[in-house]
């Protein structure tokens, strides 16, 4: 039986133990951040990071085309998701768009890290202390941004991370995924709580097969890195570069993708569409009368391939 | 004999039995998930638990407090929404209410359940009313036949938090049966436990239905809140099953026998029993103390000298308005009085000790009142 899934059960394996604190030093370092703290999930983590920049009664920009668990997790925040158009060529919110949306209401702007975004202008467009990354199976490093939201493992091993620099932004968020008890507290059991915080805490088991889950985000990461250079069926796809574990985002620049997709299926490849567009659908508001020219162009566009 | 408080020789230094309890058993189903981390455990302990306590549908999930905020979403409570709650509990069931946006209501508690007590929660409806979280604090369950008659009577939901009451019976049948649903904790002080966890049951099928499509990611019309349980933790929920039901007979036997050893005393005492109340889960045994009887010395330092005795006692709950962030207007009298003066609870695996274990609470206790004097001098 695996070394460290023992050893947890036989020392701890309750509230926020020691694997779980040390799986988010871990993280830190890894990312070079001051806090990074481990939740149930990914979506926990995007929900202790909105919670802490106080999200709720106010507006939290988003790109319409990006993974479902943002806009769930602003509507679970009580915040109202305000979509923008994203960037073709990074997949990833577009700054001008964004900057569009900004009001003296916007609490937050997220940004999914399916290519590189530019977040540089994102942070000049939207302010450093506004600006949340999020990125699923990869670790992208961020300097730019007020927080970071990573999801990575499969199955019982996935975990959320969220990480920031801000001392007192991580004692926000960290109450948040604790019944309201700030971190500088410390682990007492007579902790006061400061804030109204919910349970987000992640389990000691994933957490005691971390450096496993890593190890393999790091070697699928370096597989998917070698098909960037690939030549694909059409001379118009490119790899929307981001190294992720177990999929690799393609990009068709031209008009036909249909065909592209049908020649990237021929070679074998497990093709799917990665998202449809959020801002249409009933339940996060359905504004059908916007136009979002590369959201409605991704989403034939882009091709997700399992490697 | 002098009090430990006060320098003396305390009754005991032995720890209590450690909790949670683990074997092989927890081991082989850790060992199952890590070798297919997508391994479905969840299905099979609901499967279990839907046995167990008889109800159609359960649904596991990552929490306790969670399973409360699924429940309230899935029957469309929120901003504006009432929810009416007991303030002498854990913050979870008040943090779930305003997590999803909703406004909570507090209504006093019974001063001999300390569970919430029905004529104030009717006085507390009001039009925006749209649930009653009733908790059965300490895992006896809240009175469900007048708290269903309220809910049925002016068409609102009744939602057990039964975070501590896992096994609980009323009237025989489980806690779990009654009312909309019932949200129920795993996590690591529970009687039933694997670290983090939670479980919702309900006999409504359509409501099952929508937990299961919030769950799973959403669909058009409903949010997505991906709270499932992890798979370890399903694991070791297969394993702790197994060990369940005999855990929770050896605590109501432990229980019976505090109650014969109490309530003799009149200064302390047991919590009445109900003969409705067929299986209290005593995930915590109350002991009421009545600063009356003790001549001047406090409720708290009655229970502190009781601590340095070396016996795992506290003063319980403070009531949900003394926390910071909590704002909400509060006419609860009883509760003040419990938080404030009375309650006091033994910790969780005090009732798996063993019988001398259990003789040594009660020699504790009797030797603090039996040197009240000395400790009302200090
Ligand atoms: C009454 C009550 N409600 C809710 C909860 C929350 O459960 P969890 O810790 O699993 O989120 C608890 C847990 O301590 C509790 O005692």
């Amino acid at each position: 039986m695996n070394k460290a899934l023992k050893e947890t059960l036989n020392h701890a394996w309750g509230t926020i133990g020691p694997r779980s604190v040390d799986g988010g030093t871990l993280i830190a370092q890894r990312l070079g951040v001051s806090h990074a703290l481990l939740t149930y999930s990914v979506q926990a983590a995007l929900e202790a990071v909105l919670r802490g920049l106080d999200v709720e009664g106010f507006e939290v920009i988003l790109p319409a085309y990006c993974d479902r668990i943002l806009a769930d997790t602003v509507l679970m925040a009580g915040a109202t998701p305000v979509f923008a158009d994203i960037d073709y060529r990074t997949g990833c919110l577009s700054p001008m768009s964004a900057e569009r949306y900004i009001t003296a209401r916007t609490r937050a702007v997220l940004c999914e890290a399916l290519g590189q975004p530019d977040l540089t202008a994102l942070a000049y467009a939207a302010g450093r202390e506004r600006l949340v990354l999020y990125a699923r199976d990869a670790l992208p490093k961020t300097e730019e941004c007020a927080a970071a939201v990573y999801g990575i493992g499969c199955g019982a091993n996935h975990i959320g991370i969220a990480a920031v620099d801000d001392t007192a932004m991580f004692d926000r968020i960290y109450a948040a995924h604790n019944c309201g008890r700030p971190y500088t507290s410390g682990a007492s059991e007579s902790v006061v709580n400061t804030r109204i915080g919910g349970n987000l805490r992640v389990s000691e088991f994933p957490c005691a097969v971390l450096s496993e889950t890593l190890a393999a985000l790091d070697r699928d990461a370096a597989a998917c890195e070698k098909l960037l250079s690939n030549e694909w069926p059409c001379p118009r796809m490119r790899a929307v570069h981001l190294p992720t574990a177990g999929t690799l985002l393609l990009r068709c620049d031209g008009i036909r993708c249909e065909t592209c997709r049908e020649a990237l299926v021929k070679r074998g490849y497990a093709v799917e569409r990665p998202y449809t567009a959020l801002h249409r659908l009933p339940v996060f508001g359905g504004h059908s009368d916007e136009e979002f020219e590369n959201t409605v162009r991704a989403e034939t566009g882009y091709f997700r391939i399992r490697i | 004999m002098r009090l430990a408080v006060l320098g003396g020789k305390p009754i005991r230094k032995k720890p209590y039995p450690r909790w949670p309890i683990h074997d092989h058993t927890e081991e082989a189903a850790l060992d199952r998930v890590y070798r297919t981390p997508t391994l479905d455990e969840s299905s099979r302990f609901a499967e279990w638990y839907a046995n167990y306590c008889g109800v159609p549908y359960v649904l596991p999930t990552a929490s306790g407090t969670v399973s409360i905020e699924l429940i309230l979403r899935a029957l469309g409570i929120g901003r504006g929404d009432e929810v009416i709650l007991p303030p002498y509990t854990f913050i979870a069931s008040y943090a779930a209410i305003r997590f999803i946006g909703a406004v909570p209501v507090f209504a006093d508690i019974l001063p001999d359940s300390y569970n919430i007590d029905p004529a104030d929660v009717e006085r507390k409806i009001t039009p925006h009313t749209r649930a009653i979280l009733a908790v059965s604090v300490g895992g006896r369950p809240a009175d469900c036949d007048a708290l269903g008659a309220i809910a049925e009577k002016h068409n609102i939901a009744l939602i057990h938090d039964a975070a501590q009451a896992v096994g609980a019976t009323w009237r025989g049948v489980s806690i779990a049966a009654y009312g909309t649903a019932a949200a129920f904790s795993c996590q690591n002080s529970k009687n039933l436990t694997c670290g983090e966890g939670g479980i919702i049951t309900t006999t409504d099928a359509v409501l099952h239905e929508t937990l299961r499509v919030i769950v799973s990611g959403g669909d058009d019309t409903h949010i997505g809140v991906r709270a499932g349980i992890n798979g370890y933790c399903a694991g070791i929920l297969n394993a702790q099953s197994a060990r369940f039901p005999e855990q929770l007979r050896y605590r109501q036997e432990s229980a019976a026998y505090l109650d014969a050893h109490l309530a003799p005393l009149g200064y302390v005492s047991p919590m009445p029993g109900d003969p409705r109340v067929t299986s209290n889960a005593y995930h915590l045994y109350f002991i009421r103390i009545h600063e009356d009887k003790l001549r001047g010395v406090t409720r708290d330092r009655f229970v502190e000298a009781v601590v340095a005795e070396g016996i795992p006692l506290t003063t319980g709950y403070r009531p949900l308005y003394a926390t910071p962030g909590v704002n909400e207007p509060h006419n609860t009298p009883v509760t003040d009085y419990v938080a404030g003066h009375e309650g006091a609870w033994l910790a969780p695996p005090t009732l798996l000790g063993t019988p001398d274990d259990l003789a040594d609470v009660v020699r504790a206790i009797e030797k603090v009142y039996d040197n009240l004097d000395a400790l009302r001098e200090v």
